[in-house]
């Protein structure tokens, strides 16, 4: 690739220039001020355009022109046999690809930013801007910066990585910082993914308790309804139970007082018996012994009764005979009343009482009368007995109310036993309702819904789908990288240490032979004049050397045989006169296989170069 | 004239599950107050009628403060002199023995239709009989709706409540009692009050979907501003007018990244800032070395800007570089095939994460 011609307009101090780079070298030459950078920057600008720092392109505040006006470059360039010509309009970021036809004019290839970026990044064969510069394009900054070996390793793979300013060590700890922050390994913190596990965990037991909960709810509301059903119909049913057993106790009670009733009357009854029999035993007792009293004077009368009876019958003989003048007729009634007489007089119809049995019959009497009082009760007792049968008659007629009302001894007791257990039933159901009312008050108001809770686990799901796609995208991407890393070093450390050997020991004329890479990169180690590798500590010279001789190994590298080229920037400000002429043979040699464009402040040095490269241009600028 | 508001598809009880849990339970109060707001302007415009189509509640097992909420609505509508009709919808279909039957008793001034098959509820003031088909299981995919070509109306107006799928949509084409645009203009009555459907439109010269009050996610339907109906009956004859809520909405905006910078990405939407917005934005094309280590932030750059932001990436492999001369260079070439390679689309996302990541941090 070759660099023909750059035009820039209201480009920084430019107001409007052409430069003539058709050259395998090319030395610009000029005190400091007087537009070097600007056209090492404007080369920049052509092939990139403008953008981020980051990038690796300048910002549009660094081109602005001082004399105002839209900044502007043109930049013919070869490559691949063919000649191009890229335009880009700075001010509204256009640009136009042109190619060199048969006919010696321009065509048009793309107005397509994109495109031209991609075919210029493809055409110079580097992967971005950054890598160019980072390359090809060397300013004495860059070698000044370096201040020991190991910087110029971490600044090869800064180089390696291919996009500008990272490593891959950076890229590497930023992954493992990403990992880190979703899950942990061994003692690490807990990353988000392990957080939301863990927050997985805990919504998925408080759907589960709510779903629960809602079941329970619909349960709990299918029983209240239920209970709010039984409750009455249990109280129903108790009243209607307990009303049955008043009724039933109404009648014992009637019956009991009515059977009381019967019982005192009965009592009164016999007590006026008992008084009736005392009265009749002490009239019997009275008639006896009057009978002991008229025994004695029958006893006394029975002789004179006989023989008056005697009289009578001869009387009454005598007249019979004297109307009837038959003797046969006296005789009759003379042996009559003779017989009544003798019989009167002789047959005692009681035996007189003894005299004990008198006195235990006095003794009885006097007992009686001692009575006397229950004697007198008798008239009470009549009328006792006239009011109990009243009662016992209104008694009757209560119970007659009862007419039919019979339960059975197991009915009464199926009733009772019935009660209580209906009882209890309805004080369990009527706690059990208010219970299961408040819990389900509490509980719906309380409960989240479980749909609710389901929404939110869906979106805590997706956002761990979404986290563990990118913990999986981290794994794939250091797995991939510590691939590509044993892949890579394998591949180009070999070559490039050859390269950097090679150069090296041009550079320090055969002090330094080999450079060795391979060994335990990015630590690179030097062999000393016996021989050794050793992390050796170099002048700042010789560093400077070997990150220049890195560099040009690097571009070659890195361009992947397409010679790109060497923008380079006065790099070899702080080399001695050895050294530089070192330098300046190394230049004639990379000017055979590229074109070299050499920024330089020094006359004598561009004078040196010109004389050693031999076909070579200068751009002298004032 | 009879003037009437015309509701449905409340969903109450939704999850909003593509909302983070704080903002969804946000969005579950602002559904209330949006349902409230309806209920205000029927009482402040002293409408005749209240018809709310169908899909009340998100689900057949409602919260109980739902079916409160719903109770109290009705009932201060009716106190306010309103006659209010529902009937349930696909998503809270009747269940016998469900919550139906029982805010049908709490709200007894109010007319759900529950039962089987058509229903009726003449309003003789108004010379008008309301119909209602209230949604059942049993019998979704049936194409009820024609039946009713030849009911016999009664009444100068008439009014069908109905919760069914608009064939002409072009969506879902044959779920929950299915109707096209002819078998509505057959229909004898004066307005059908549609539900199910999520945004406003007429069907034929004599329906309308009233549309949901507010959006559910981010699918078609739910996009953009919501509203209710304020319609008129005259002579038989209806007119409708789609009265807006200001409700947060849900917005989907597809951007290419094909031909877009990160700042004008960024530009273009902090232009759009709307603190009233959900906002998901797919990023499809091919983008930039540059935009592929941008957008991985980018839910954070935007999200000051609305209500809600998420992006979602069904972006196409960047453009980068495959030669092997860089660690990026490689790391992308080995992504790239292995990518190829991969059978399973899941893993295959994933290895297209991990080569946008390597991306972003190789150009950061």
């Amino acid at each position: 690739m070759k660099l023909i011609k750059l035009s820039l307009h209201n480009f920084r101090k430019f107001d409007k220039a052409e430069f003539d780079l058709d050259s395998d070298t090319v030395l610009i030459c000029g005190p400091n001020e007087t537009g070097k950078s600007t056209i090492h920057q404007g080369i920049i600008a052509a092939l990139f355009g403008i953008g981020t720092e980051s990038a690796g392109l300048l910002a549009k505040d660094e081109i602005k022109s001082l004399q105002g006006g839209n900044p502007a470059v043109e930049l013919l360039f070869s490559a691949q046999g063919e000649t191009y010509k890229i335009e880009r309009d700075l001010e509204k970021g256009k640009a136009r690809l042109f190619k060199k036809t048969e006919l010696s004019d321009f065509a048009k290839v793309s107005e397509d930013l994109k495109f031209i970026s991609q075919f210029i990044l493809k055409t110079i064969g580097v992967s971005s801007p950054a890598v160019f510069n980072k390359t090809a394009s060397i300013k004495q900054a860059d070698l000044a910066q370096i201040s020991n070996l190991s910087e110029i390793g971490e600044n090869l793979e800064k180089i390696f990585a291919g996009t500008g300013n990272i490593s891959l060590q950076k890229v590497e700890a930023e992954l493992d910082k990403l990992r880190k922050s979703l899950r942990k390994e061994r003692n690490e913190k807990s990353g988000e993914l392990d957080k939301l596990a863990e927050r997985k965990g805990e919504l998925e037991k408080r759907l589960f308790d709510a779903q629960n909960i809602a079941s329970e709810s619909q349960n709990l509301s299918e029983e209240v309804e239920q209970l709010s059903k039984l409750v009455p119909e249990l109280e129903a049913r108790i009243s209607e139970l307990d009303s049955l057993l008043l009724k039933l106790q109404e009648k014992i009670n009637l019956e009991t007082k009515r059977n009381d009733l019967r019982k005192q009357w009965k009592e009164a009854n016999e007590k006026l018996s008992r008084i009736l029999a005392y009265k009749e035993r002490k009239r019997k007792i009275d008639e006896e012994l009057q009978e002991f009293a008229a025994n004695k004077k029958t006893k006394n009368q029975q002789p004179i009764l006989a023989f008056s009876l005697g009289i009578l019958g001869f009387v009454l003989a005598g007249i019979s005979f004297a109307s009837l003048g038959t003797l046969a007729v006296l005789l009759i009634f003379g042996v009559i009343f003779l017989a009544a007489a003798i019989l009167i007089y002789f047959f005692p119809k009681k035996k007189p009482v003894e005299t004990d049995e008198q006195k235990n019959l006095l003794l009885e009497k006097e007992i009686l009368e001692r009575s006397k009082e229950n004697l007198e009760e008798e008239a009470n007792l009549a009328s006792i007995l006239e009011n109990l049968e009243f009662d016992g008659n209104a008694q009757n007629r209560a119970l007659e109310a009862f007419g039919g009302f019979n339960p059975s001894t197991e009915e009464v007791e199926k009733w009772k036993s019935e009660l209580g257990a209906r009882k209890k039933e309805l004080a369990e159901s009527q706690e059990r309702f208010h219970f299961s009312r408040g819990v389900l008050k509490v509980e719906r108001e309380g409960n989240v819904s479980p749909e609710i809770l389901a929404g939110e686990l869906e979106y805590l799901e997706n956002q761990i789908q979404e986290k563990e796609q990118l913990y999986q995208a981290i794994l794939v991407a250091q797995q991939t990288i510590l691939g590509i890393k044993q892949e890579y070093h394998g591949q180009h450390l070999p070559v490039l240490e050859k390269e950097v050997s090679r150069l090296f020991s041009v550079f320090t004329n055969g002090f330094h032979n080999k450079v060795a890479l391979t060994e335990n990169w990015p630590a690179i180690l030097v062999e000393d004049e016996k021989g050794n590798l050793i992390p050796e500590a170099l002048s700042q010279g010789a560093l400077d050397q070997l990150y220049f001789a890195f560099r040009l190994a690097t571009a070659d590298l890195l361009s992947q045989n397409v010679k790109i080229p060497l923008l380079l920037d006065d790099p070899m400000v702080h080399f001695d006169d050895q050294r530089r002429n070192q330098a300046i043979a190394i230049l004639a040699e990379v000017a055979k296989e590229r074109q070299v464009i050499y920024f330089t402040h020094d006359e004598e040095l561009a004078g040196k170069l010109t004389k050693s490269i031999g076909k070579s241009k200068l751009v002298q600028l004032v | 004239m009879i003037r009437f508001i015309h509701t449905s598809d409340w969903h109450l009880g939704a999850a909003f599950s593509v909302l983070p849990p704080d903002l969804a339970s946000a969005r579950r109060v602002e559904q209330k107050k949006a349902i409230e707001q309806i209920a205000d302007f029927a009482i402040s415009e002293k409408v005749d009628l209240f018809l709310a189509a169908g899909d009340i509640f998100n689900s057949q097992t409602p919260s109980a403060l739902d079916i409160v909420f719903v109770q109290n609505i009705f009932s201060k509508l009716t106190n306010s002199g309103i006659k209010v009709f529902a009937i349930p919808g696909t998503h809270d279909a009747y269940e016998a023995g469900g919550f139906w039957d029982k805010l049908s008793v709490e709200s007894s001034a109010s007319i759900i239709f529950t039962g089987a098959g058509l229903q009726n509820y003449a309003l003789q003031d108004f010379d008008l009989t309301i119909f209602g088909y209230p949604y059942r299981k049993a019998n979704h995919h049936e194409r009820v709706l024609k039946e009713f070509a030849n009911e016999e109306i009664n009444a100068k107006n008439s009014i069908l409540l109905f919760h069914g799928s608009w064939e002409n949509r072009g969506i879902e084409l044959t779920k929950g009692y299915p109707f096209t645009t002819e078998e509505i203009n057959t229909l004898p009555f004066s307005y059908i009050a549609l539900g199910d459907y999520h945004k406003f439109a007429q069907v034929g010269a004599k329906a309308a979907y009233s549309g949901a009050p507010l959006g559910l996610d981010f699918s078609a339907g739910e996009l953009g501003p919501k509203s209710f109906i304020l319609g008129e009956i005259e002579n038989g004859k209806t007119t409708v007018k789609p009265i807006e809520l200001q409700t947060t909405e849900f917005s989907n905006q597809e951007i290419d990244l094909t031909t877009v910078s990160p700042a004008q990405l960024l530009a273009d939407l902090s232009a759009q800032k709307n603190s009233q917005q959900y906002l998901r934005v797919e990023l499809s094309g091919i983008p930039s070395l540059e935009m592929a280590a941008f957008i991985s932030n980018l839910k954070n750059d935007i999200s000051p800007y609305f209500a809600y932001a998420e992006i979602k990436e069904n972006l196409a492999i960047p453009n980068v570089a495959e030669d092997e001369s860089t660690y990026f260079g490689m790391y992308c070439k080995k992504l790239k095939e292995m990518i190829a390679k991969e059978n399973d689309e899941k893993r295959q996302k994933v290895l297209q994460k991990a080569l946008v990541l390597g991306i972003g941090l190789f150009n950061k």
